[in-house]
C-alpha cells in the first residue's frame, strides 16, 4: 500500500468503511444460520426461553448440558428422515443425471446439425422460456391422473426430464465451445455419433455440464410444490414435503422442524462448497457472456 | 469411453443409481390388513390395547395405527378422494382445515354416510347430538365424533386471586375485563405492554370463532347460507375490538397452539386464555410450569344468564369410500371403528391422558372424570367440562366455513385499526363499523358459494 | 469401428433430440393445450368436470380474492426487485474492490442463503418472524428496544415476505452484478481511469452503462420468479389461510389454493393463464427495450 500519498487517510476510511459495511451484512445474513443450528440442539423448554444459547455455568456462560441431539434422534426415530433423505438423493441426483443429458443431447442436435423442422425445435424451446409453471400443475396433475402415474415417481421424473432452459443454454455452449471440425474429425477417424457425443462433445462443456448438473440437483432437492402435489404415499416423500409436513395449525414440533432443516440443507450446501467455483461460472455464463 | 466423461457426471449416474437400487427395493414392502390414518401421536396411543386385541381376533385383517401429521393428511386424503385412488381404510381427521372434504354433492364426497350403518345398530341416539354436526352435511353423516369440545377459561389464579379477585362474581365478559384490568400494563417499563387480560391472537381465527360460536353468531349453515353480517357476531366484533384498540391493550396478540405460546402464558402475558378440553393435554406438554398456577372457570357470557361455554376443533372417524380390500373389508372397518369409538376404554384413557371428553353421553358418569387435578389446584375439572358439553353450539359443516373464518379475522383486524385510526372507542361506532364490515366480508363468502356450479340445484 | 463417410445419417440429429422431444411434448406442450381447455371447465380434482364456458374468467373478474393476490403479488415483486438490485449492486462494488481480503469469504456469505431454498426459508420465517419470541424481534429489541410484539406475521406480512426475499436472493444477485463488475473492469475502467475521471463519473459513465444488460437481465429474472413465489408465504403461514385480510396471498399460492385444496382445476387454470399472459407481456417489454438499447 505505498503508492497513495494524500488520499491514503481517505483511502482508509473507505477501506474500513468497506470491511465494515460486508461484515455487517455477512453477519445479517449468517445469523438466522446461527440461530438455526443452536435452536436444533435446544430442548423444548429452551427453545423459545433463549433466542441464541441457554445461558448457564458452562464455558462462555453457556448451558452446555441444556444442549442435546434429542432433536435429532427424534426426527429418526420418530419421523422417517432417513427414508425421506433417500428420496431426496434420488430424486435430486436422477433428475439431475437424466435432464443433464437429455439437455445437453437436444442443445447438441440443435447447435451443430443441420436436419428439418429444427428451426421450430428451436423456436419452441424458446417459447417455453416464457411459460410459467405454474400454469402447468393443473394441467399437468390432471395428465398424470389419466396416465395413472400420480403418487409415483415416474410421474415427479418424465415432466422434469424436458427441460427447455437446460436445452436452451446447453445450445448456448455448443455454439460458443463446440468447433465443428472437430466433430468432423471425429467423424472421418470412423467414431460412432453417440461416442463422439460422450467422448468430445460432453468433455468440452465440462464447466456448464457441472454448472447445469448442480442447478437441476438443487432445483429438485429445493422442489416442493410438485412432489407435494403428486406424492401422497408418506414413503416416498422427499425432505421438503416431510418437512413441511410437521408444521401443523395446532402444535409445531419446533425443534423437530429445525433439526431437519439443518440436516436438509447441510448436504447441499456441502455440494456447493465443492462445485462453487463451476456453480458460479454456470450461473453467470448465460448472463454476462451476452 | 467411461474415462473422458467428466466426474461430477459421473459421480452423480453412481448415487442415483444406487438410490434407485435402494428405493426399488423398499417400495416392495405392502401392507396387509387396515390401514387406520390419524393426525395425533396422543389418540393413537389409546387404541394400542383395542388394536391389539383386534388383531388376536381377526389375523387376516389387522389394523395398523399410522400416524401422519395433520398438513400431510389432509394433503395426501384430498390427493386420493381427487384422484379416486385409495389412501386408507380409516382416517381419523380434524376439522379445521379439512372442510374442502365437503364440497359438491356426495357422489364427489370422499368418505362414506355412516347414518344408515349408525342406525341399523341403534348408535346415533348415544351420541351427544352438537358433536355431530361438524361431520353432519345436508342430512348425512360422514363421520363419527371423537369428541365434544367444550370450552372453558384457563386462567392465571395465582396473579388474579392474590389481586383480590373472586372469579365466581365475573360472569359476563364486561366484568371479567373491568375486573382484571388494573392488573395489566407495562410491567418491565421497557414502553411495552407486557401483561393483558386475555389471549386473542389477530394472526389466526380460531379464539375470534370460539368468541362468536359462543355468542350463537353462525357463520353459515350447513345449505351454505352465509349468516356471519348477523348482529350477534357484529356485537362480538365490536366487543373484542374496543378491548384490543385500548391504548393498555386488553388482548394478547400471541401465536396460538405452538410452542411459541407457551413463553407468554408461562411469564404471565395473558392471565387468561380459551382453553378447549383438549389444550388441557397441550399445556401439560408445552407449559409444566403451570402446574398448581392455572384454574378453570365457564366462560364468561356474553350476556347475563348466557351461554358460558363455546367449541373449538373435532376430530372424526370416516371410512373411505375407495379402499384396497374393496366392500370386503369395508364392513370390517366399520366393526372396528364402531368398536373403538363407542368403547369405554377408549373414554377414559383419552381423558386420563389428554383430558378430552367423550361426545357417548352414556359414559358421563364414570368416576375418572370427577378426579381431582394438581395440575388446576385441585380442580375436578373434567366434571366442569362434562356439565357444559350438552351446551356446546352447533357447527356448520359448510365447505366455506374455512373462508368465513378468515373473512371473520379480516374483519376483525380491521376494525381494531379503524378503532386505533379514528379513535373510536364507543360501541354504537364499532358496531356499526363492524356491520359494515361483515356486509363486505359475507358478500365475499356468498360470491365463491355462487361460483360452486356443483352445489347449485342441491337445494 | 465402422467406416463413416463425411456425411451424417439423417435420422442422427433426431436421435439426440427425441428425449427431450418426446418428453416435452407430452409433459409441457400438451399439458399446456389441455390447460386452454381446463379454463372452460369446473371440477372436483381431476375426475369430476362440467363445462362452464367463459364463467371461470368471468368469476376471476369479480373474485376480489383474486385481486387481493394480484395487488399483493405485484407489491412484493415491485417491492422486493426495487430493493435487492441497488443492495446486490452495492455489495458487488464493495466486494469488487481489488485490495480487499477474505473475499471469497464475504461473497460465500453473503450468497449463502440462495442455496436454502424458499421451502426451508419458508418454514424458518415462520419462527424467526414471530411476535415477542421470535429471533429477530428479540433480537431487535434486545439492541434498539424495538417493540417486542410487532406483528411481523399479521400487520406486516408484506414487509416480512419481502426481507425474507431480501435474505434470499440479495447475494444471489450479487454474483452476477460481481461477474459483470470483473468484465467491465480489465476493458474499460483502467483506459477510463488513466482519462482521470473520478471515481463518481466513472462509476456513471463507464461502470453503469457497461453493466446494464446485465441488470436488465437479473431484474427481469427477479421480477418473474417473484411474481410467481409461492412456498414463501405458503410455508410462513404456516399453510393454513392467506394471512389476516388476505395479506400473504399471492396469486400462484391462490392458484395452488384453488386447484389443490378446493379441488377445482379449472379455475386454476384460469388463474395460470392471466399470470402466464402478465409474464410472457413483461419478457416481450424487456425484449423490445434492449433491443432499443442496442441500436
Amino acid at each position: 500500500m505505498r503508492p497513495f500519498r494524500k488520499a491514503s487517510l481517505l483511502l482508509g476510511i473507505s477501506q474500513t468503511m468497506t470491511y465494515v459495511l460486508l461484515t455487517l451484512a455477512s453477519l445479517v445474513t449468517l445469523a438466522p444460520f446461527y440461530w438455526l443450528a443452536v435452536a436444533a440442539f435446544k430442548n423444548k423448554e429452551d427453545f423459545f426461553a433463549y433466542n441464541f444459547l441457554p445461558p448457564g455455568e458452562g464455558l462462555f456462560g453457556v448451558a452446555w448440558e441444556r444442549l442435546s441431539l434429542g432433536n435429532f434422534t427424534r426426527i429418526f426415530t420418530e419421523l422417517d428422515f432417513a427414508n425421506n433423505i433417500l428420496n431426496s438423493v434420488f430424486l435430486a441426483s436422477t433428475t439431475a443425471v437424466l435432464s443433464t443429458i437429455t439437455a445437453a443431447m437436444g442443445g447438441y442436435a440443435l447447435a451443430r446439425f443441420e436436419f428439418r423442422g429444427r428451426n421450430l425445435v428451436l423456436a419452441v424451446v424458446l417459447t417455453a422460456l416464457v411459460i410459467p409453471a405454474p400454469l402447468l400443475l393443473a394441467p399437468s396433475y390432471q395428465l398424470l391422473y389419466h396416465l395413472n402415474l400420480l403418487d409415483s415417481y415416474a410421474g415427479l421424473l418424465l415432466p422434469a426430464v424436458a427441460p427447455a432452459f437446460g436445452v436452451f443454454l446447453f445450445r448456448q455452449t455448443m455454439l460458443n465451445s463446440v468447433p465443428p471440425s472437430l466433430i468432423e474429425s471425429a467423424r472421418i477417424d470412423g467414431c460412432g455419433e453417440l461416442r463422439t457425443f460422450f467422448t468430445i462433445v460432453l468433455p468440452l462443456v465440462r464447466p456448464m455440464l457441472g454448472a447445469y448438473l448442480m442447478i437441476s440437483f438443487l432445483g429438485t432437492w429445493n422442489n416442493f410444490i410438485n412432489p407435494q402435489i403428486i406424492l401422497q404415499d408418506a414413503e416416498k416423500f422427499p425432505l421438503s414435503v416431510a418437512l413441511a409436513s410437521l408444521q401443523t395449525a395446532y402444535r409445531s414440533e419446533y425443534g423437530m422442524i429445525t433439526a431437519g432443516t439443518l440436516v436438509s440443507i447441510a448436504p447441499v450446501a456441502l455440494l456447493f462448497l465443492l462445485l462453487q467455483k463451476e456453480f458460479i461460472r454456470g450461473l453467470t455464463s448465460g448472463a454476462v457472456k451476452e | 469411453m467411461i474415462g473422458a466423461l467428466p466426474a461430477s457426471l459421473l459421480a452423480l449416474c453412481v448415487v442415483s443409481m444406487l438410490c434407485t437400487a435402494l428405493v426399488i427395493a423398499r417400495d416392495k414392502q405392502e401392507h396387509k390388513g387396515l390401514v387406520y390414518w390419524s393426525f395425533a401421536r396422543e389418540h393413537l396411543r389409546a387404541y394400542v390395547q383395542q388394536t391389539e386385541s383386534w388383531n388376536k381376533q381377526n389375523p387376516d385383517l389387522p389394523v395398523h395405527l399410522t400416524y401422519v401429521s395433520e398438513q400431510a393428511l389432509t394433503d395426501r386424503m384430498m390427493g386420493s378422494f381427487f384422484a379416486g385412488t385409495p389412501s386408507a381404510d380409516m382416517i381419523e381427521m380434524n376439522q379445521g382445515p379439512n372442510v374442502n372434504v365437503w364440497r359438491g354433492p356426495d357422489e364427489a364426497t370422499g368418505f362414506r354416510d355412516l347414518a344408515p350403518l349408525l342406525r341399523r345398530d341403534g348408535l346415533i341416539d348415544k351420541i351427544n347430538p352438537p358433536s355431530l354436526s361438524p361431520w353432519t352435511r345436508q342430512g348425512r353423516i360422514y363421520g363419527l365424533p371423537h369428541d365434544v369440545h367444550p370450552v372453558l377459561l384457563c386462567y392465571r389464579a395465582d396473579i388474579v386471586e392474590a389481586a383480590g379477585i373472586n372469579v365466581d362474581e365475573l360472569t359476563t365478559w364486561d366484568k371479567f375485563f373491568e375486573a382484571l384490568a388494573p392488573l395489566c400494563g407495562d410491567l418491565d417499563g421497557d414502553g411495552y405492554s407486557d401483561r393483558h387480560v386475555l389471549e386473542m391472537p389477530e394472526t389466526t381465527h380460531f379464539m375470534l370463532v370460539i368468541m362468536v360460536d359462543q355468542a350463537g353468531g353462525m357463520l353459515i349453515d350447513d345449505y351454505d347460507r352465509v349468516h356471519m353480517n348477523s348482529p350477534a357476531v357484529a356485537n362480538v366484533l365490536a366487543k373484542l375490538a374496543s378491548w384490543a384498540a385500548r391504548e393498555d391493550k386488553l388482548t394478547a396478540d400471541i401465536p396460538v397452539f405452538t410452542a411459541a405460546a407457551a413463553q407468554p402464558l408461562l411469564k404471565g402475558q395473558a392471565l387468561s386464555w380459551l382453553c378447549p378440553d383438549w389444550r388441557v393435554a397441550n399445556m401439560y406438554d408445552m407449559a409444566p410450569g403451570l402446574a398448581g398456577k392455572v384454574k378453570l372457570m365457564p366462560l364468561p357470557a356474553w350476556e347475563e344468564g348466557g351461554r358460558r361455554t363455546s367449541v373449538l376443533g373435532g376430530t372424526m372417524l370416516g371410512l373411505p369410500k375407495v379402499t384396497r380390500g374393496g366392500a370386503e373389508t369395508a364392513e370390517a372397518a366399520w366393526q372396528f371403528a364402531r368398536n373403538l369409538y363407542f368403547s369405554k376404554e377408549t373414554a377414559e384413557y383419552l381423558f386420563r391422558e389428554t383430558g378430552i371428553i367423550t361426545p357417548i353421553k352414556d359414559y358421563w358418569t364414570l368416576p375418572v372424570f370427577d378426579e381431582k387435578s394438581d395440575f388446576f389446584c385441585g380442580q375436578r375439572f373434567g366434571r366442569m367440562y362434562i356439565e357444559q358439553a350438552p351446551n356446546v353450539p352447533i357447527r356448520s359443516s359448510s365447505p366455506y366455513l374455512h373462508q368465513c373464518c378468515e373473512e371473520l379475522l379480516s374483519a376483525y383486524t380491521r376494525l381494531i385499526s379503524y378503532a386505533q385510526e379514528h379513535d373510536a372507542r364507543d360501541m354504537e361506532s364499532l358496531q356499526s363499523e363492524a356491520a359494515r364490515l361483515l356486509d363486505i366480508a359475507a358478500k365475499n363468502v356468498q360470491l365463491a358459494v355462487d361460483r360452486g356450479t356443483f352445489e347449485e340445484g342441491e337445494k | 469401428m465402422n467406416r463413416h463417410r463425411k456425411a451424417v445419417a439423417p435420422w442422427v440429429p433426431y436421435l439426440f433430440v427425441a428425449p427431450f422431444l418426446i418428453t416435452f411434448a407430452l409433459f409441457t406442450v400438451y399439458p399446456l393445450f389441455q390447460s386452454i381447455v381446463l379454463t372452460t371447465q369446473q371440477t372436483i380434482g381431476p375426475g369430476f368436470e362440467r363445462y362452464v364456458g367463459a364463467d371461470n374468467f368471468r368469476n376471476i373478474l369479480s373474485d376480489p380474492k383474486f385481486w387481493i393476490a394480484v395487488k399483493n403479488t405485484l407489491l412484493f415483486a415491485s417491492a422486493s426487485v426495487a430493493i435487492q438490485m441497488p443492495l446486490a449492486l452495492g455489495l458487488a462494488l464493495l466486494m469488487n474492490q481489488p485490495w480487499l481480503r477474505g473475499r471469497s469469504f464475504y461473497r460465500l456469505a453473503v450468497f449463502s442463503p440462495a442455496l436454502v431454498g424458499s421451502v426451508f426459508v419458508g418454514i424458518m420465517s415462520a419462527i424467526v418472524f414471530q411476535a415477542r419470541t421470535g429471533m429477530l424481534n428479540r433480537s431487535l429489541h434486545a439492541l434498539f428496544n424495538f417493540n417486542p410484539d410487532f406483528p411481523w406475521l399479521s400487520t406486516y406480512l408484506m414487509p416480512a415476505m419481502i426481507i425474507a426475499t431480501l435474505w434470499m436472493w440479495t447475494g444471489f444477485n450479487m454474483i452476477y452484478f460481481l461477474a459483470a463488475l470483473q468484465n467491465v473492469e480489465k476493458e474499460l475502467v483502467d483506459s477510463a481511469s488513466i482519462d482521470g475521471a473520478g471515481t463518481w463519473q466513472r462509476f456513471l459513465h463507464v461502470t453503469l452503462p457497461a453493466i446494464r444488460p446485465v441488470a436488465g437481465y437479473v431484474t427481469l429474472i427477479s421480477l418473474i420468479a417473484s411474481l410467481q413465489v409461492f412456498e414463501l408465504p405458503y410455508l410462513m403461514l404456516s399453510r393454513l389461510n392467506s394471512g389476516p385480510e388476505n395479506r400473504g396471498l399471492t396469486v400462484v399460492m391462490y392458484l395452488y389454493q384453488t386447484g389443490f385444496n378446493v379441488g377445482d382445476l379449472g379455475y386454476a387454470s384460469a388463474i395460470g393463464w392471466i399470470l402466464a399472459l402478465l409474464l410472457i407481456f413483461l419478457s416481450i417489454l424487456y425484449r423490445r427495450m434492449s433491443r432499443d438499447e442496442r441500436t
